[in-house]
């Protein structure tokens, strides 16, 4: 009886697993990187750099984006990169997305945030830009 | 069959919570080749100021924590190691110098795998300044960042700007 429960909430836990993850570089303050650019990785077809650009956006950021082959425009503090892992459960869903906020001269890493959602507990790209963005800009 | 039963709510516990373990960097030996290098003097391969401290990164079912001071060094010695084997003379006291950093590493779970990235800094004492990334898979996350660290010194090593500083005369 026991092992039964144990293994049906180990199965259970294991598939609504989530985390959420956000952080800036020592002596970074990714605000006052006022205008940054995202850029569109060549494999997306969800528009996942409209919704980080619009987020941030929001949050104050003076923000464009374009395709990796268009480079990074002059003048800006931030270069923003997002990384995205889809599964198939039944539907796709997101697994995990990270975005980088990098120097646009040296490309070292200024901030850096990672949401993870399993299937049971999956949530939309949109949601998963919001959590990671406001984490990374609330995490003192 | 008491001791048994006593056990089975640990084993849940274990179960639900999953464990913590610490990564401390081992060596890996990369299939891949390593680029020949030419310097014109002997460099010193220092460690950047990588903070010390264990930061706990979470996986499904378990986390594991590390310590990007640890990393730095790993990374430097791969890196001295790199440079001793292609003939690149390495001294402590040399005036031509470079500055290493891991400033962040992470793991991107995936479907039965874990990617370990791993980001650090190269500072040489030409004023070259450039952040680099690097990344390994493997089911086993530990194994993955060893590979990762690997793959970092690699990337390193394989910089053009980086090895036109180890070319070029003067510190």
């Amino acid at each position: 009886m026991w092992i039964r429960v144990l293994m049906a909430a180990a199965m259970l836990s294991g598939c609504s697993y989530s985390h959420l993850y956000g952080e800036e570089m020592r002596g970074v303050q990714i605000e006052q990187r006022h205008r940054v650019h995202v850029v569109r990785h060549s494999k997306d077809e969800r528009a996942i750099d409209t919704m980080i650009a619009r987020r941030l956006a929001q949050a104050g950021f003076s923000a464009t984006l374009g395709p990796e082959a268009e480079g990074v425009p002059d003048g800006v503090d931030a270069v923003v990169s997002y990384e995205d892992h889809w599964m198939w459960d039944m539907s796709n869903y997101l697994l995990v997305l990270r975005i980088d906020f990098r120097d646009p001269e040296t490309n070292e890493l200024l901030a850096s945030g990672q949401s993870y959602h399993t299937s049971l507990g999956r949530k939309s790209p949109d949601y998963m830009v919001n959590e990671i963005i406001t984490e990374i800009l609330t995490e003192k | 069959m008491a001791g048994r039963l006593q056990l089975l709510p640990s084993l849940g516990l274990v179960m639900l919570f999953g464990c913590t373990l610490h990564h401390t960097p081992k060596s890996f030996e990369l299939d891949e080749p390593w680029p020949s290098l030419t310097a014109s003097e002997p460099v010193a391969v220092r460690l950047g100021d990588a903070p010390s401290g264990k930061r706990t990164i979470k996986l499904a079912g378990q986390s594991m924590t590390l310590d990007l001071r640890e990393y730095t060094r790993a990374l430097v010695e791969r890196v001295e190691a790199a440079l001793t084997a292609q003939g690149v003379a390495v001294a402590s006291g040399a005036t031509k110098n470079i500055e290493l950093e891991v400033t962040h590493a992470n793991i991107l779970p995936g479907a039965g795998n874990n990617h370990c990235v791993v980001d650090f800094t190269v500072r040489t004492s030409g004023g070259y300044v450039k952040g680099l990334q690097a990344r390994a898979e493997s089911m086993d996350p530990q194994k993955a960042c060893n590979a990762a660290l690997s793959r970092a010194a690699l990337t390193c090593v394989s910089d053009a700007q980086f090895r036109a500083y180890l070319a070029s005369g003067g510190s």
